[in-house]
């Protein structure tokens, strides 16, 4: 390759300005032979012996030379005959032809040497022999003095031939790698030439458009990308052909793709050049953005939606702003809640909304800093109307960001909570009256406690002294005393009795309201069958009918509920004593949503006039001299009943018996009023404590 | 004063009780030896020989103590929590005798060693009955602590 660098003397030696003067030297020698005939004489001159005579005219040599010299001269002949013909038919491609030439020409001047010399076996023209010899011998001289300088070039040019077979052979690689690629491609692409014909597709092309191969080779583009809009197509690729530089994808060019049955769907087409060695080919990318234009009109139609739907949502202000705070776009909700129209406060900054505390401290600059920090930001507080008016708001503000992180603005979404914060403030109010009336509470079961502690201890101690003194008093000075005062402290002894058990049933009652309630699931039967066996001990020589229903399972506190049974079982054994045929029954309805509970009995009854006494404490409906009692035992019911969340109440006729009845837990749902202000019969409880201690 | 060493030692601050107590006690044949002191503070310088005590002598314990609650100075559950708390003491039977029978009370007592514990009923045939089953029982019934209860270590 080097070698053709070189520059050759000879470089400027070609067959165009050898040949003429060749033929010219030629013409010049048959002139002059024409002109002067002289000259020809001489030439052809035949005085000399023939060259036979030198072979001695021996037939053997004579021939064998005449036969070579021809046969060489044949030979000769034939080969320069190829010569030309090669020169004449591949001079353009032909590399040195001119040399083939020279070498044709030395080659017909041997060939003529040795025609001469088999003439001169007869003929003894050996001037013309000897002219054609000189004329051999230049032409070899000219032809053996140029060879040297074409052997460089003509290594180069083996050189060359052999480069361009490699080169040949990587071509075809490459185009076999290209192909490769293009079959590889994710897009259709399909290949033309300057005039539009398509020269080379990929199967994408073909599962793309519905064509095959053979079906688009050499037609024109337009079969699968039609000018539409007319000329754009054209006339953009004879603009492409002009200045081919590659156009990426990004900025290619939207079409209408026509598939084999006739539908159109939009395509991407992008072009790049492809100089080939056939000239510059240009290579068309065609992707199909159906579903990219299908999925941007659904995303466009979205956002229209929403913006529609923000537009109209009324319970919310949903408003946006720029980076700076001023308002860019109002939805119905803000124009409600604000009382602002969206042409009067776009452009308008946000912070008209704060009160003038807020606005001093600085807070809507505040708020933006920290939603710009952190996001968002989530506030409670006072906002302005436009009328001036004021309402409690819940304010979220949201930076937004475009996806290189930039600040595009913000977003604001206020909500009008003032009913909402009133009604905690309310029920704030309302925890802290119930915190504060539980407190005193506390105190307040504290000191009755304090108080049925010190009753238990101190109240008892001066009617121990008086019973005891006054028990003395009988017995050792009975003597002494008139009748009359030993009735009297017989009396006093009886009062002090009576007393102290009064004590005991009240401080039991008290120790009820304070003692933890132990919940079981206890059956109900094995309780009154205990409790009747010792109500029946109590009353022994007192027959009773008793009628034992079926009864069901209760959460309770057995051993209260035993209690609660024995107060009322005794009460309707008590209330039945003057009966003749006394009856008592026990029993069970169904209730909601526990089971009701009934004792009846068909004793002396009462007047449901005093109904609603029955259950107080020291509350009696009978004289102590008919029915005992200390009018404590239906008030421990109650209590009892009352702990369990239940309820309990009587319906009697005075004279024809009385039931009593309970269920446990509240009744359809619906608080009940009398456990929710259970804590009333303990004041009274201690009113009437009070009052016994202040007798 | 007393040569013999004291039987019962009654810890009752109202004067009324005492007398009630000690008719008790007389009618059942038991008040020969006994002590009284008004209040708590009084009840532990008898039991630990001091102040007014300091001649008595720690060997001769009474043989039961009647207890009130409710009593000036150190209370009835001080004076208990100290005596059960100090081995010198601890082996002495201790009787609460009192108005109450407040839970709390009998707990205490009762977690703090106590013997008995007993509430004075209301009516005095009631009291006399009761004083003097509690006189027999711990004076005549029960066997009293050895002295080698009282050895310390």
């Amino acid at each position: 390759m080097s070698t053709s660098t070189t520059p050759s003397p000879w470089a400027h030696v070609t067959p165009g300005n050898l040949l003429p003067g060749l033929a010219t030297l030629a013409a010049l020698g048959i002139g002059s032979l024409l002109a002067w005939p002289r000259l020809a004489r001489a030439i052809f001159a035949s005085d000399f012996l023939p060259h036979a005579y030198c072979y001695l005219k021996e037939p053997a040599l004579v021939w064998t030379h005449v036969i070579s010299d021809s046969t060489i001269g044949i030979a000769y002949l034939a080969i320069s005959i190829n010569l030309a013909y090669l020169v004449y038919r591949g001079r353009r491609d032909l590399p040195f032809h001119w040399m083939v030439l020279a070498f044709g020409l030395f080659i017909v001047a041997c060939g003529l040497t040795h025609f001469v010399e088999a003439l001169t076996v007869w003929v003894p023209v050996y001037v013309l022999s000897a002219i054609l010899k000189v004329f051999t011998a230049l032409i070899s001289l000219i032809t053996a003095i140029a060879l040297p300088f074409t052997v460089s070039p003509l290594l180069t040019m083996i050189h060359r031939a052999r480069d361009c077979e490699e080169h040949e052979r990587e071509v075809a690689r490459a185009e076999a790698k290209f192909r490769g690629l293009l079959e590889a491609a994710p897009d259709a692409v399909a290949v033309t030439n300057p005039e539009g014909e398509i020269v080379l597709v990929n199967h994408q092309v073909e599962r793309l458009f519905g064509y095959r191969r053979e079906e688009l080779l050499g037609h024109p583009i337009e079969i699968l990308l039609p000018q539409h809009p007319p000329a754009v197509h054209s006339a953009h690729r004879s603009q492409f052909f002009a200045s081919p530089q590659s156009q990426p994808l990004g900025a290619s060019l939207e079409l209408l793709g026509v598939h084999k049955n006739g539908s159109e769907f939009p395509v991407e087409v992008s072009l790049s050049p492809l100089q080939t060695k056939t000239g510059l080919l240009v290579s068309s990318a065609i992707r199909d953005v159906s579903e990219r234009k299908r999925e941007q009109e659904a995303l466009k139609q979205s956002e229209e939606r929403f913006r529609r739907l923000v537009e109209d949502v009324r319970d919310y202000a949903i408003f946006s702003l720029d980076p700076q705070g001023n308002i860019t776009s109002w939805n119905l909700g803000a124009e409600r809640i604000k009382g602002y129209q969206a042409e009067e406060i776009i452009g308008r900054h946000f912070s008209c909304f704060y009160p003038e505390d807020d606005l001093r401290q600085g807070k809507p600059a505040q708020e933006l800093r920290t939603a710009i920090a952190e996001g968002r930001v989530e506030d409670e507080g006072w906002r302005v109307r436009k009328d001036g008016s004021k309402f409690w708001a819940n304010v979220v503000i949201t930076a937004l960001r475009d996806s290189g992180g930039n600040l595009k603005g913000f977003s604001k979404l206020s909500r009008d909570i003032t009913v909402r914060k009133r009604i905690q403030d309310q029920l704030q109010a309302l925890n802290q009256d119930m915190v504060r009336r539980n407190a005193e509470l506390l105190a307040m079961n504290k000191e009755l406690e304090s108080f049925s502690y010190s009753v238990s201890h101190d109240l008892r101690s001066p009617l121990r002294h008086i019973a005891g003194f006054s028990q003395l008093l009988l017995e050792e000075h009975s003597a002494e005393l008139s009748f009359e005062a030993q009735r009297y402290l017989q009396r006093i002894r009886e009062g002090t009795s009576r007393m102290g058990q009064l004590i005991d049933e009240l401080l039991g009652l008290a120790r009820l309201g304070r003692q933890e309630l132990k919940v079981q699931v206890t059956s109900l039967k094995p309780l009154v069958e205990e409790v009747l066996r010792d109500v029946i001990q109590e009353k022994p020589g007192h027959p009773i009918d008793w009628i034992i229903h079926p009864l069901p399972y209760l959460d309770c506190d057995p051993l209260l509920m035993k209690q609660a049974l024995t107060n009322l079982l005794s009460n309707a054994v008590k209330f039945t004593s003057q009966q003749d045929h006394p009856i008592i029954e026990i029993g069970s309805m169904p209730g909601n949503p526990q089971p009701v509970i009934f004792v009846r009995d068909n004793g002396v009854g009462f007047s449901m006039k005093y109904a609603d006494k029955l259950f107080g404490v020291f509350q009696r409906l009978h004289r102590p001299e008919d029915f005992p009692g200390t009018g404590v035992g239906l008030a421990t019911v109650q209590r009892i009943i009352q702990r369990h969340g239940g309820r309990v109440w009587a319906e009697a006729e005075l004279g024809r018996g009385a039931t009593f009845y309970f269920t446990l837990g509240r009744e359809n749902g619906t608080p009940n009023a009398d456990a929710l202000t259970s804590h009333i019969p303990v004041s009274d409880e201690l009113e009437a404590a009070r009052g016994t201690t202040a007798g | 004063m007393a040569q013999l060493p004291v039987e019962i030692l009654l810890v009752e601050d109202n004067s009324d009780d005492i007398e009630l107590a000690l008719h008790a006690l007389r009618r059942g044949g038991l008040a020969n030896r006994v002590e009284i002191v008004r209040d708590g503070e009084q009840a532990l310088d008898f039991l630990f020989c001091r102040g007014l005590y300091r001649h008595r002598s720690l060997a001769q314990p009474p043989r039961v103590v009647l207890l009130d609650l409710k009593l000036p100075k150190a209370d009835g559950l001080q004076v208990l929590k100290e005596l059960k708390s100090n081995p010198v003491t601890r082996p002495i039977p201790v009787v609460i005798l009192t108005a109450s029978r407040e839970e709390q009370d009998l707990v205490r007592s009762y977690q703090l060693g106590v013997n008995s514990y007993i509430q004075k009923p209301v009516d005095f045939e009631q009291f006399r009955r009761t004083v003097k089953e509690l006189g027999m029982f711990w004076l005549v019934i029960n066997q009293p602590p050895p002295q080698a209860a009282f050895q310390v270590g």
